[in-house]
């Protein structure tokens, strides 16, 4: 309450006195959201919302939260973005204390994938120009990501998931130690322990009923002294690991790919043509592969000198959305939104490709790599995704995932939900079941296919089967046709083919936000509604209430 | 017909390469292949270069026997699972260059499951070519000879290379060039009854049948 419109930092009490200022005015003319967005410059809107989440966050005010990651700016800033980030994916998985899942016991047994991650961690953080400073920022994403994996070894590694955990770590790690070489030591100090863990496996077993709490008290005491809370920022990794990318750490990337296919299913609900331009219905959509596996942030690599970096934005809206629709959304936004390049592209390109696969790969490239370093068109992504609360559900394209997947389950859209950790476990075995299920029936098809196959183009092409037994076989499957047509059962069929048929046309793009139209005036009015607000406040809120009602 | 697409209508209107060819890069992450592109296109070497996810390609025109020649250069990702997506890419590779590190063996014994899947994804042309990178380190568990060997029982071509020391770099991608070529040009002296649709080849007119290089 008294932490209200923060009085701890100058600026933002500038910030409320050109507020109080222009107050009369926001009260008369402004009442819809843009026109109140756009009348204050950029760093008073974030400063704005920055005392907003810091009085949610106070308040514990998960829903508003939620809507305020999905609004402009995000959570704003590094700082605020690490607390809501932890406040919103704490809630959404729950971790009880004593589940088995929150110590590490039983975690020190390799996990088959060490090595991969080994090589990736290797070339991470490539941005940062400090070698130290990289050194420590590597151990640390090591470190994470093999203590995820060691706790739940059913998970596998997937090339890219070393991007997702990084933009984790780089938030984490902000504002800790860089210049502060006590704190550096001291983070190192950990980091060469929990080495030591790693390698002596075997060791740390046999006494670890006795040593464990003695580390966790280590731990905990390092962590205070340099004010990092490595827990924290673990916490956040396996929730969004279990709730978020449980699809793409199965042992094969199927269900990536058939997250992938939502993609065209959106491009062509907006545009048939351009659908069809690319092939789409033809070829795999796997030139997203790498966006979609790391949450853009192969794209956009996170750096600790660009806080403001979109990347960072993306994850407050997929984290307070609660959905890993979002990033296909945007992927499809993406290309519609560079269509004409890309039709240029395509048409300048016929004929340097071999075939329609490397073609529309090609083109796509060539088009979005520029595309990385371009914050604008970035931006410009984010809010129309922001500000596109589309009507529609995820449900349309049920049958193209599998029943378990992350996006009908607990990256949905669904907002507000919140799993157990053992719960998500189960989800985790189904999918990991039907996983293989997959992978042996697919073997099978293919063996069963090519042999069929091979027996049917045997049976037509060899001389020793005479040109008659052709002939009526021909003529028998004809017979079978027509009288299937004169019955009427084919004509029976046409209408329930056609609702097929339409139900797999009317794909439409994304829908999950079912964000309001005013993702800012919520938080604001609760903001408002304060009685210890000054004056000028409760003016502004009862203009607002006015204008809602108007509105809707 | 000739297999090859000879794309006549646009012959020298402003295309600024002769033909295209279409090379590959596989074997194992981490064995070098991104490192190996990026020195032959920019001439550099980042010891920590970015994973490979998925499929990345790059392009550069070179010169052979006076005709240029556009590569067009698709690197993959190294991780098995990997594999469903990247073999979707071998379709009409002219050249592959199966790569695997010299200071770690499994790369080198994964070289067998790498040929096995080019068998299967691949055209039944393809030139391929056996690279053992980072001959520039000391810890080498891979000799010369063992991988002179396996070049041989496979029946492909042969090469060491540094993409830190840029040793033999250029000689990969030139050679694996020069090879294809001559496969083309011995395809078209023979009447162009390949009939595989395996080839792009974009013709500036001229006749252009040059034949044995090297
Ligand atoms: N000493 C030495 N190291 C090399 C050489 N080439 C690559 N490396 C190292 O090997 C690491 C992996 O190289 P990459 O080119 O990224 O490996 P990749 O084959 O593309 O791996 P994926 O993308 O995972 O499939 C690099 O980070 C380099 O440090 C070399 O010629 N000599
Ligand atoms: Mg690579």
């Amino acid at each position: 309450m008294d932490t209200l419109v923060g009085a701890e930092s100058p600026s933002l009490s500038s910030s409320e006195e050109s507020l109080s200022l222009h107050c009369d005015i926001l009260a008369d003319s402004l009442f819809d959201e843009k026109s109140l967005l756009n009348f204050f410059n950029e760093q008073e809107q974030r400063d704005f919302k920055t005392s907003v989440i810091r009085n949610i966050l106070h308040d514990r005010n998960y829903k508003t939260l939620c809507t305020l990651g999905m609004s402009n700016f995000g959570f704003v800033s590094t700082p605020l973005r690490k607390e809501c980030w932890f406040e919103l994916l704490s809630r959404q998985l729950r971790v009880s204390q004593g589940s088995g899942y929150t110590t590490n016991k039983g975690c020190t047994r390799e996990h088959r994938d060490e090595n991969q991650v080994s090589l990736d961690v290797q070339r991470s953080f490539t941005s940062v120009t400090d070698e130290g400073r990289k050194e420590k920022l590597r151990k640390l994403l090591e470190r994470i990501i093999v203590k995820i994996l060691r706790r739940y070894p059913k998970l596998s590694y997937y090339q890219g998931y070393h991007d997702v955990v990084s933009v984790f770590v780089i938030v984490f790690i902000e504002g800790h130690d860089y210049d502060d070489e006590c704190n550096f030591l001291s983070l190192s100090g950990m980091t060469s322990k929990s080495d030591d863990n790693h390698s002596n496996g075997a060791a740390e077993d046999k006494s670890n009923g006795v040593s464990s709490s003695t580390t966790d008290l280590y731990e905990n005491e390092t962590t205070s002294k340099i004010g990092f809370d490595e827990d924290k920022l673990l916490r956040c990794v396996e929730a969004f690991t279990l709730l978020y990318l449980r699809d793409f750490m199965m042992d094969s990337l199927d269900f990536p790919i058939d997250q992938l296919r939502l993609i065209p299913e959106f491009i062509k609900k907006n545009s048939k043509a351009f659908y069809k331009k690319l092939n789409l219905d033809k070829i795999e959509p796997f030139f997203a592969i790498s966006s979609i596996l790391t949450v853009f942030s192969h794209e956009l690599k996170p750096s600790e000198n660009e806080p403001d970096s979109l990347i960072f934005q993306i994850f407050d809206f997929v984290i307070s959305s609660q959905s890993m629709v979002v990033p296909l959304a945007m992927y499809a936004t993406l290309i519609m939104e560079k269509k004409d390049t890309i039709i240029e592209a395509y048409n300048a390109n016929i004929d340097n490709f071999e075939n329609s696969v490397d073609l529309v790969h090609g083109v796509i490239q060539q088009v979005l790599v520029p595309t990385r370093c371009a914050e604008k068109i970035w931006k410009q992504i984010l809010e129309e995704v922001r500000s596109n609360p589309s009507r529609e559900h995820i449900s349309k394209y049920r049958g193209l995932v599998n029943r378990y997947s992350t996006l009908l389950t607990t990256a949905s859209g669904q907002l507000h939900t919140s799993y157990e950790v053992e719960d998500v476990i189960k989800l985790l075995e189904k999918e990991i079941a039907l996983n293989s299920k997959r992978k042996t029936s697919k073997a099978h098809a293919k063996l069963h296919k090519t042999n069929t196959m091979r027996t049917f183009a045997r049976l037509f092409s060899s001389r020793s089967f005479p040109l008659i037994c052709k002939v009526s076989i021909f003529v028998g499957m004809l017979a079978i046709f027509m009288k299937l047509y004169r019955d009427g059962s084919i004509k029976a069929m046409l209408p329930t083919l056609r609702i097929y048929l339409k139900k797999y046309q009317c794909s439409s793009f994304a829908g999950l936000y079912r964000g309001l139209n005013y993702v800012w005036l919520d938080p604001l009015h609760e903001l408002l509604k304060n009685p210890s607000l000054p004056r000028w406040a409760s003016k502004v809120s009862r203009s607002i209430s006015s204008s809602k009602d108007s509105d809707f | 017909m000739s297999g090859l697409r000879t794309v006549s209508a646009s012959a020298g209107s402003g295309k600024s390469y002769d033909s295209i060819m279409k090379i590959l890069l596989i074997g194992d992450s981490g064995v070098g292949k991104s490192c190996l592109l990026v020195r032959f296109v920019d001439d550099k070497f980042n010891p920590s270069f970015i994973t490979t996810i998925g499929i990345d390609f790059k392009i550069k025109t070179v010169d052979i026997n006076g005709k240029k020649i556009k590569l067009q250069l698709w690197d993959t990702a190294g991780q098995e699972r990997f594999r469903t997506i990247t073999t979707a890419y071998y379709r009409g590779a002219m050249g592959i260059i199966l790569v695997y590190d010299v200071t770690d063996e499994r790369t080198f014994a994964n070289i067998r499951q790498w040929f096995k899947t080019v068998n299967e994804h691949a055209n039944d042309d393809a030139q391929l070519l056996l690279v053992g990178n980072k001959s520039d380190m000391e810890t080498r568990t891979v000799t010369l000879e063992q991988g002179e060997t396996l070049a041989k029982e496979l029946g492909i071509p042969f090469v060491e290379s540094s993409a830190k020391n840029d040793d033999n770099v250029n000689e990969i991608f030139f050679t694996l060039a020069k090879l294809i070529q001559e496969k083309i040009d011995n395809d078209k002296l023979a009447g162009g009854t390949s009939g595989k649709d395996s080839s792009i080849n974009i013709n500036s007119g001229g006749s252009g049948s040059k034949s044995g290089c090297c």
